[in-house]
């Protein structure tokens, strides 16, 4: 699985002191309730019934066992001795006291996990498939891809407030096990008729109040350009998803209200400021990230 | 395993195929009958951690249907993993049964949910707590959200229940044929909404029209797809009046 390099572990590290001193402040009374809610949110933490809950981000579903063993000790430390998995694939912890979240931050950072990203109106964690990587129906293993992405959508600063919460799922299999017809973005990888990796890309599915599933925006990305293309539809999405209705933000609603057609003509129009820029992925990154996946027997 | 008939349940439902001959994927299900579905005490999270370490690379992964799996266990292993993982509760055979329920933590917890979702989940699975019966119906996917927010996923449940809020008290509607995967669809309601004590029974008698009107080795969800909602719809709620 992925290894932090130091500028992982630096941004993490500077990310619980940060938040650490956020949290000093409230308890302070130096932030209001409405100051702090934000930046609470952006750490994953909710303000819900009967305490808080810290919602841990657990990269497309993957761990060590020392991460877990991790967790489990912080349940025990710091909540009533159990955690629940989140159908994000996520673990959440139902009663951590507010004023020892930053400890449980810190201690998270040791096995390199955060809550950065798990709430709020941003790229929330990708999922994939569980059995990424070993299943037979397998045709491409995501997880390099989905790693690359997450590095990309972690503190992207041009999408810390979208219009709502944004989720993206990766699947690289005959039968789909992620939901991606059920996401925000939904990547689909298969081999071309040339024998390359390509993504087929579904935008605007979703379940919640209005439950639609997603539409084909792309038969055929080639991978080298997924976060440029990501980019552009999200970029679409932040300028014209609605914000004055908390109902209707998600970015499927926008795709109904303008049609898939007008949609696509407008993140091709955006994608041509994009394609071939800095985002583009280099054989060289995806062969340095896939290492971290090789298969293991 | 024709010897072990425990160990042979579990094979069957919790070891998946890998793609490296004379290994296998195990999911640890985390659906113990009357628990609420996806939790995990500090003292498990050990036991899978020292499962990954011994068995399966140090590794380990969560599923989006609130389980843990571990991927890369050798065959040979298996019986050994089972052991420990039944000893730790970790090793009901109900994956992909209808008690593998997918489930948020619903108005125990959470500050949006319009209804409970876990007591409804447990009192789902104590109704079907027999294996036999589970194994007879077969593969079901039975998804809850306790608000529209549906985190539970439970529009693509094959069956679904939703939570919702009348007047302030707690009532589940019940939604079916919904699938995810590549033919994924949106479940249809089949009706007014039911209350938590009258759900248990309406599962019931959704099964007992599957049971009932399905092919040789058809699923529900295949069942609700050819016969559409109306036959549910019916022994559902002509139970409801005479009762």
């Amino acid at each position: 699985m992925y290894k932090y390099d130091p500028i992982d572990q630096q941004i993490v590290n500077e990310r619980v002191a940060q938040y650490r001193d956020q949290t000093r402040r409230y308890l302070a009374g130096e932030l209001t309730d409405d100051e702090y809610r934000p930046l609470r949110l952006q750490n994953g933490l909710y303000i819900q019934r009967h305490a808080p809950m810290l919602r841990i981000a657990v990269p497309y579903g993957l761990m060590s066992s020392k991460q877990l063993r991790k967790l489990a000790d912080i349940a025990k430390r710091y909540d009533r001795g159990y955690g629940h998995f989140s159908t994000r694939q996520n673990l959440q912890l139902n009663w951590p006291k507010l004023e020892d979240t930053p400890d449980i931050l810190a201690e998270l950072a040791t096995v390199e996990m955060h809550a950065i990203q798990t709430s709020g109106n941003c790229i929330r964690n990708i999922t994939t498939d569980q059995f990424a990587g070993i299943a037979p129906d397998e045709i491409i293993d995501p997880r390099a891809i989905a790693e690359i992405m997450r590095q990309w959508s972690t503190f992207h600063p041009e999408f810390a407030l979208l219009p709502r919460k944004f989720k993206i799922a990766v699947s690289g299999t005959e039968k789909d096990r992620a939901i991606v017809q059920a996401h925000d973005i939904g990547l689909e990888f298969y081999k071309d008729a040339q024998g390359q990796m390509a993504i087929k890309v579904w935008v605007g599915g979703g379940l919640g109040r209005t439950p639609i599933l997603g539409t084909v925006i792309r038969e055929h990305l080639e991978w080298q350009h997924v976060l440029s293309y990501c980019e552009a539809v999200i970029r679409v999405y932040n300028i014209h998803g609605r914000r004055d209705n908390i109902y209707k933000a998600r970015i499927k609603i926008l795709v109904k209200a303008l049609g898939i057609d007008e949609f696509r003509r407008q993140v091709d129009e955006e994608w041509a400021h994009l394609k071939d820029g800095p985002l583009t992925i280099t054989q060289n990154e995806l062969d340095r990230v896939a290492k971290y996946f090789e298969p293991m027997p | 395993m024709a010897s072990n008939p425990a160990f042979a349940a579990w094979v069957k439902r919790c070891v998946q195929p890998h793609r490296v001959p004379g290994y296998r994927a195990v999911t640890l299900s985390l659906k113990p009958h009357g628990k609420a579905p996806g939790d995990i005490t500090s003292e498990q999270m050990h036991v899978v951690a020292d499962l990954a370490d011994a068995y399966s690379f140090g590794e380990l992964r969560s599923s989006h249907e609130q389980n843990l799996i571990l991927a890369d266990v050798q065959l040979s292993d298996l019986f050994a993993v089972w052991e420990k993982a039944r000893a730790a509760g970790l090793a009901t055979p109900n994956i992909g049964l209808l008690t593998d329920i997918i489930c948020c933590p619903g108005g125990d917890f959470c500050s949006l949910a319009n209804a409970k979702s876990i007591p409804i989940a447990e009192a789902i699975q104590m109704q079907f707590d027999n294996l036999d019966y589970l194994y007879e119906i077969g593969d079901l996917e039975l998804n809850i959200s306790g608000c529209m927010n549906a985190c539970g996923h439970h529009h693509v449940g094959h069956i679904g229940i939703l939570g919702v809020d009348k007047d302030g008290s707690e009532w589940y509607q019940v939604t079916i044929g919904g699938k995810q995967g590549n033919d994924a669809s949106i479940g249809t309601v089949i009706g007014p909404s039911f209350s938590a004590e009258e759900m248990p029974g309406v599962v019931k008698r959704l099964i007992e029209v599957y049971v009932r009107e399905r092919h040789d080795e058809e699923r529900f969800i295949d069942t609700v797809r050819r016969l559409g909602v109306a036959p549910f719809k019916a022994h559902v709620y002509a139970e409801k009046e005479t009762a």
